[in-house]
């Protein structure tokens, strides 16, 4: 009888490193993003062995590794993963994960670190990460053994999403992935001690706020992006439908209802519908749901919605009475609280009311829309916009940076679904856009992805048109060149004299640089063509960038100057040629 | 009006919890007056902090519900009788056998 050859011990061992990846595969992880260095080479050298488990897309900088982790998770609601080395690896990541922060995103960042021993010695790419991103993060840990990567993995998963979502960093020292141990089982994170993400809905606070929602005559509903999250939406409907209340959207909280809706009172903020800001002022009950009072949404919160009671739905206990005060108060998910109180209020109709929105609509119409409507002189960002929309799929996701374009984009491309919209919102990251949009691309394979940038953003991310072209990422990307900083310059004409101070931009020949990545590209500039030119974009099997060059000095109206109150929005350019005078 | 309040934490002892609470009184711009922690004299896994601070009722207890939300930090109470937290942060400390801070409180 043959005798089995005895394992050696070593064999039954693992390192942290592959523990690390095993760990990411019982968590479901299908994809990485993330870019290799001198202390996480560990865990690249493990990867070779995982190719078939888990998808490494190799981006071009971290901070791109980081926004395409944001674009995955929140076009899909699964975790996003990015990984990077130490010292200036992790630091690339910080304004990814100030961003996930700020915009509840799910995503787990993993950096490596200098052996344990070295720590706080200034070595070569030693940063004291967990210390730099302790601001920025939900939760982070730094693992100095290999029999400590298991617990604190499964720790991130946990922390990142459940509860308001938010980005987890692990950094593990090299020490700890070299480190060969017998693999403990990967038991998945199921609750902390110290951490409740999940309120239990109080009954009574329904029935306080049902009471409101009851015999309110003018009820405004605001939903931000807490009700997409929570997978509310038809709940969001089902309410909006029974109690006749209409549905205003913040700029994360757009494809939470469906902007055909009849309910549908428009976009909040600063440049939103100009029904939707100044009927705030009007309403006498706000129900608030999944949404933070952002100051771009309130104005001056001195002069917000002074008449109206508020009733405050979120998750997180400490948004509620952080801006505005609520007189009833609702710590629940967006959605078990919608469902509830769906059942608790009576059917009712507030047609009036309702008239009201429309009949501000119809000044927003005449003052903005149908001026962006005529179809003369060079091309405006509205019309690439509304062409895109009328041709796009309903599924389409767009993603934009921020800007000007950011809020053509929001205003003019009607959301239909939820997580078809994505964007920079409470960090307003320029440079946001494309790698987020590679996240969404290979998150949602076969959904369209389409990119809307502007010419100031696309420069900060540009590079990762490398990874589109390595991995051949179906992303379409539609470029909006007005040869400015156009935000920045609308301040500047409107509250700053027009002293143009730094806004104007030489851009390279973008049709070049996208070519020069094997991209098909093409450039515009009558518009004419854009019907035809977004038809090309929209049904090209793979990446596509298509530069318009639109009007220079167009502005983004209506605007809610900064320090005004939502009742003044501005529907055009002042007469006079004075600053406007702000707070 | 901005007074003297004491504030007082129980959170599992873990590397950099101390940066995370105090980081956030500091984004909050408020006064540290004073403040000390330590670990639960038979269970180094978890500690207390105690503090004064000098700002608003209000902003005392927006800062309360942004601690309450770290992970690692279990309960947050605050007061603005001065002695009474300062009497229980010196108990917890002269009385080791006490289990926990809680038990004291």
């Amino acid at each position: 009888m043959d005798v089995l050859p005895m394992k050696n011990k070593d064999e039954y061992l693992l390192s942290g490193a592959e523990i690390l990846l095993q760990g990411l595969v019982a968590e479901g992880v299908d994809t990485l993003f993330g870019y290799p260095g001198g202390a996480i080479m560990p865990v690249y050298d493990a990867l070779y062995d995982y190719n078939d488990r888990l998808r490494h897309i190799l981006v071009r900088h971290e901070q791109g590794a980081v926004h395409a982790a944001q674009g995955y998770a929140r076009a899909s609601g699964r975790v996003g993963v990015a990984l990077a080395t130490s010292g200036p690896g992790a630091t690339n990541l910080i304004t990814g994960l100030a961003d996930a922060m700020i915009d509840s995103t799910p995503i787990v960042c993993i950096t490596g670190q200098v052996f344990a021993h070295l720590l706080g010695t200034d070595a070569f790419q030693e940063i004291d990460v967990v210390n730099t991103t302790n601001p920025v993060t939900k939760w982070n840990v730094q693992v100095t053994e290999a029999a400590d990567i298991v617990p604190a993995l499964s720790k991130a998963f946990f922390i990142a999403r459940t509860g308001r979502p938010g980005p987890v960093l692990v950094d593990i020292t090299k020490n700890a992935q070299n480190e060969r141990i017998t693999p403990p089982e990967y038991r998945p994170c199921r609750s902390l001690r110290t951490y409740s993400p999940k309120p239990e809905l109080q009954p009574s606070q329904v029935l306080a706020a049902a009471a409101l929602i009851n015999e309110a005559k003018r009820p405004y509903l605001l939903a931000g992006q807490g009700v997409i999250l929570s997978g509310g939406t038809d709940a969001l409907r089902a309410f909006a439908e029974k109690t006749g209340i209409p549905v205003a959207c913040t700029l994360l909280g757009l494809g939470a209802f469906p902007t055909g809706h009849p309910l549908y009172a428009g976009f909040l903020g600063m440049h939103g519908n100009y029904a939707a800001n100044v009927n705030t002022n009007v309403c006498d009950l706000i129900i608030a749901v999944g949404m933070r009072f952002d100051d771009r949404v309130t104005g001056n919160v001195a002069t917000y919605a002074r008449q109206a009671r508020i009733i405050h739905v979120d998750i997180d206990k400490a948004e509620i009475n952080k801006i505005v005060r609520a007189d009833v108060a609702v710590h629940a998910d967006a959605r078990e609280a919608l469902e509830a109180l769906t059942a608790q209020c009576l059917p009712n109709r507030h047609d009036e009311w309702l008239s009201s929105f429309r009949q501000l609509s119809e000044v927003e119409d005449a003052k903005v829309m149908r001026q962006e409507a005529l179809r003369d002189g060079p091309v405006r960002m509205t019309e690439v916009v509304h062409d895109l929309f009328r041709q796009a799929p309903e599924n389409t996701i767009i993603v934009t940076d921020v800007g000007q374009h950011q809020m053509v984009t929001s205003r003019y491309f009607g959301f239909l679904r939820p997580r078809t919209h994505i964007t920079s919102g409470g960090a307003g990251t320029m440079g946001f856009a494309l790698p987020a949009a590679i996240g969404a691309a290979l998150a949602m394979p076969g959904t369209p992805v389409v990119a809307v940038v502007g010419d100031g953003g696309f420069q900060m991310t540009m590079q990762e048109l490398g990874t589109i072209m390595q991995y051949r990422i179906p992303v379409k990307i539609v470029l909006l060149n007005n040869s400015f900083l156009g935000m920045v310059r609308q301040w500047q004409q409107l509250f700053h004299g027009a002293r143009y101070s730094f806004t104007e931009i030489e851009n390279p020949d973008f049709v070049q640089v996208a070519r020069a990545y094997n991209i098909p590209a093409t450039r515009i500039d009558q518009r004419e063509e854009l019907p035809d030119v977004i038809q090309d974009l929209l049904a090209a099997e793979g990446p596509f960038f298509l530069e318009v060059v639109v009007a220079k000095e167009d502005n983004v109206f209506p605007m809610v100057p900064a320090g005004a109150g939502v009742a003044d929005m501005l529907l055009e350019l002042p007469v006079t040629r004075a600053p406007i005078q702000t707070e | 009006m901005k007074q003297d309040i004491n504030m007082f934490l129980i959170a599992e002892n873990n590397f950099s919890v101390l940066n995370r609470i105090v980081n956030i009184l500091n984004r909050r711009r408020v006064r540290i007056r004073r403040i000390s922690a330590h670990e639960e004299p038979d269970n180094f896994r978890r500690g207390s902090v105690s503090m004064v601070i000098h700002t608003t009722t209000d902003m005392a207890e927006k800062v309360k519900l942004q601690l309450e939300k770290l992970i690692e930090v279990e309960a947050v109470s605050y007061h603005l009788q001065p002695p009474l937290l300062e009497t229980l942060a010196v108990t917890t400390m002269n009385y080791p056998m006490a289990a926990s801070a809680t038990q004291i409180l």
